[in-house]
């Protein structure tokens, strides 16, 4: 999907224009959590120890379904990170806290609720998604060579097979498993946030706060965690964050469907609930057709023989409540597997550099129990400036040069940090050749296959000139290319059948006609290129 | 050549019954197709796809070689178109049921109503009136069978005609019914034919 460019980008790209870049410093996301022990309290403050079961249980049902980024170069002295936070439990109702560890102190902070796909639409994600594509040599070569491909056969599967036989041939296949598509359906997200404690800054938005914490100030991480009474699932792997601010983020943890529909769940078919939470955790990716079984696995066996156990059969409305519990795991399943749009929060921080490299705290994903869905993570500076970016496929536009990290049901321990670079003339020129390539494959390709296949049809026809001694114009007689077209639409044995129903000639007085002689001679070489076609 | 022409005939009446048959399911698949959007067969277009498709590769055959073996006797236009039809139209049906082959010719089935349709009417049609044509040029009153002096061959020409040209050798034969009664001498040969009855090669 392309979207519009964004204003934003183009006054970020101008400030940079303007000289004011330096490296910058970075950022941010460590999720971390902490869960209670015991139920929560009304007050929401979380107490909890490590290592407690209960933490275990509900920490490993916490899913984060997203984790979506973009870092813009301001100007020479600062970074934006925009930040789409969403996270769902399937053991919801327990205080979470978000920690984003920075290593300056935010200049701004600004936050709002919002859609994932508002958020990849507003931040470009979708559309650098597309252009990286679009601008890649290797995909546009691979274009071309699949349009190629489909022109070849069309053509000269036309003259074998008939027009609407090579339609058939490459549009119409017998439906199989494959064909079920992925039904998509709203979950819902929301975050109900209190703060306390002394803050270095504190910002209040519309839905939730954001605090953020000196630790170097005052206590460390660890500190504030074990002060706090929280949780760090992955402690190790989390410990270079120690010395970083923190922007909190508190809330509670939510079902990714509606909550009394979930509660429904829960309360009748709790088995099953927990067994999804486990299908979740050990096969988090499922196909379009996968998810259609699991559905049926779950919803028409599972679910029912739990049913029969937990409520009497004998009642009337048993029927109803199990097609309802049905329905709701079905909705249950879309969200955890398939193409839910997630609500969650956009958290915008701007901060100064830090030692002039852009800087995004990746490796605060180890701190997630589960693998993170989808992993979108997006860098934006000016066109004349590139970075060193590892796993990332970069493309420009709109006066800016983008890198997009891209990775899914992952954990990444690492972080992403580059100094600016001088940009390189020949990539982009590499890049508008590509993006050249791939805008008019269709066309190149065409052109290409329809000059092979008039070479191939007056090849032929000379081919039968020169064999039966025969004079007269090739290129510029109209009755040649009108057998070329009627061997494309009805075939070569249709087109000849159309031609001997005009002139029925003696099968003898064949033999000097270039027309017929010529098509059928076209057989050998479609059936070649053809071959070509299928092999590309 | 009266029982090729027959048999031809007869053939063609069957693959054009077949075809019509086979017309049925394709409509029935075909408004499927159209309702749900998607490739899904009803089991009997997909048992008629499996059975009648191989059968119409096999029962084209004797078809097209008989039509080619009576091509000889195909002398007016009219007739010819018939020849063509039956020789050329079963190719492209060939061809279109084995775009998809790979699917079991089922794609095909689907959307080959109107060409089963069209082939359902025209082949026999186009057989009888090569059969017509044939029975009439042989076996009128006006005609005459003889044997080519040279190879044997058996040769058909009309009884006004002068002289006949052999299919197989090209010898030119004289008509036997057209020198004057009592006389036993044969008419003198065209020109440019030699003494044997060949034509002269120049060169």
């Amino acid at each position: 999907m392309v979207h519009p460019p964004q204003a934003v980008s183009a006054r970020e790209g101008e400030r940079v224009r303007r000289g004011l870049v330096r490296p910058l410093l970075a950022l941010l996301i460590a999720l971390l959590f902490a869960v209670p022990a015991a139920p929560v309290a009304a007050d929401g403050m979380p107490s909890i120890t490590l290592g407690e079961e209960e933490a275990a249980k509900v920490f490993g049902s916490l899913f984060e379904s997203r984790q979506l980024a973009r870092v813009d170069l301001v100007n020479s002295t600062h970074e934006r990170i925009t930040l789409f936070l969403s996270v769902y439990s399937l053991d919801p109702g327990n205080n979470l806290t978000l920690m984003v560890p920075l290593r300056t102190l935010p200049a701004l902070v600004t936050g709002r609720p919002v859609k994932e796909s508002e958020f990849r639409d507003e931040q470009l994600l979708d559309r650098t998604e597309a252009e990286v594509v679009r601008q890649d040599p290797d995909e546009a070569w691979a274009d071309m060579r699949d349009e190629t491909s489909g022109a070849l056969q069309g053509v000269f599967g036309s003259m074998l097979f008939t027009l609407p036989g090579e339609y058939i041939r490459e549009k119409l296949h017998l439906v199989s498993d494959d064909y079920l598509g992925y039904k998509e359906d709203a979950g819902g997200e929301r975050w109900a946030v209190g703060f306390d404690d002394e803050p270095v800054q504190h910002y209040e938005f519309d839905g939730f706060s954001v605090d953020v914490f000196g630790v170097d100030a005052g206590p460390r991480l660890a500190d504030y965690l074990l002060e706090k009474g929280l949780v760090l699932p992955s402690q190790g792997d989390l410990e270079r964050y120690n010395t970083h601010y923190l922007a909190v983020v508190e809330g509670a943890t939510e079902p990714p469907i509606d909550p009394d529909d979930f509660a429904l769940l829960q309360r009748w078919v709790p088995n099953t609930t927990a067994d999804l939470a486990s299908e979740l955790r050990e096969d988090p990716v499922k196909t379009g057709a996968e998810v259609e079984n699991y559905k049926y696995d779950l919803g028409y066996e599972q679910l029912r023989a739990e049913l029969e156990v937990t409520y009497p059969q004998s009642s009337e409305d048993w029927y109803t409540l199990m097609y309802s519990l049905r329905s709701i795991a079905e909705d249950l399943i879309d969200a955890l597997f398939g193409k839910t749009d997630f609500a969650g929060e956009a958290l915008t921080i701007e901060l100064p550099l830090d030692s002039s490299k852009l800087f995004f705290p990746l490796g605060t994903s180890v701190g997630w129990p589960n693998p993170v869905g989808d992993i979108d993570v997006l860098f934006s500076v000016p066109e004349n400036r590139d970075l060193e970016l590892p796993m990332t496929s970069d493309a420009y536009f709109d006066g800016s040069h983008w890198y997009l990290f891209q990775m899914s049901s992952a954990n990444p321990a690492f972080d992403l940090e580059s100094p600016l670079r001088a940009g390189s003339e020949s990539a982009r020129k590499e890049a508008a050749r590509a993006s050249f390539l791939t805008d008019n494959a269709g066309a190149l390709a065409g052109l290409l296959v329809a000059l092979i296949a008039i070479a191939a049809w007056f090849a032929s026809v000379l081919l039968i000139k020169w064999r039966w001694g025969l004079k007269g114009r090739t290129v510029r007689d109209p009755r040649l290319w009108l057998m070329l077209g009627a061997a494309i639409v009805l075939s070569v044995p249709g087109a000849v059948l159309a031609y001997l129903l005009v002139r029925p000639l003696p099968l003898k007085e064949l033999n000097g006609r270039v027309l017929p002689l010529a098509q059928l001679a076209m057989v050998a070489p479609a059936c070649v290129l053809l071959l070509v076609g299928v092999l590309l | 050549m009266r029982s090729r022409s027959s048999s031809l005939l007869g053939l063609s009446i069957i693959n054009g019954v077949l075809l019509a048959l086979l017309s049925i399911p394709s409509f029935i698949a075909f408004s499927e197709y159209m309702r749900n959007g998607g490739l899904e067969v009803p089991m009997e277009a997909e048992v008629c796809a499996y059975i009648f498709g191989p059968l119409l590769f096999v029962l084209a055959a004797p078809v097209i070689l008989d039509a080619l073996s009576l091509s000889a006797y195909a002398t007016s236009d009219a007739s010819r178109r018939a020849l063509y039809v039956l020789v050329l139209l079963p190719v492209v049906v060939w061809g279109f049921m084995l775009a998809s082959i790979t699917e079991g010719f089922i794609p095909s089935l689907i959307m080959g109503m109107p060409l089963f349709i069209t082939c359902a009417i025209a082949i026999p049609f186009s057989a009888l009136v090569l059969h017509r044509h044939i029975m009439a040029t042989l076996y009128s009153p006006y005609s005459a069978h003889i044997h080519c002096r040279f190879c044997g061959a058996q040769l058909v020409m009309a009884r006004e005609d002068q002289y006949v040209k052999c299919r197989r050798c090209n010898a030119i034969n004289a008509n036997p019914f057209s020198g004057p009664v009592g006389d036993g001498s044969l008419p003198s040969p065209p020109p440019g034919a030699g003494t044997d009855g060949h034509p002269d090669v120049q060169g």
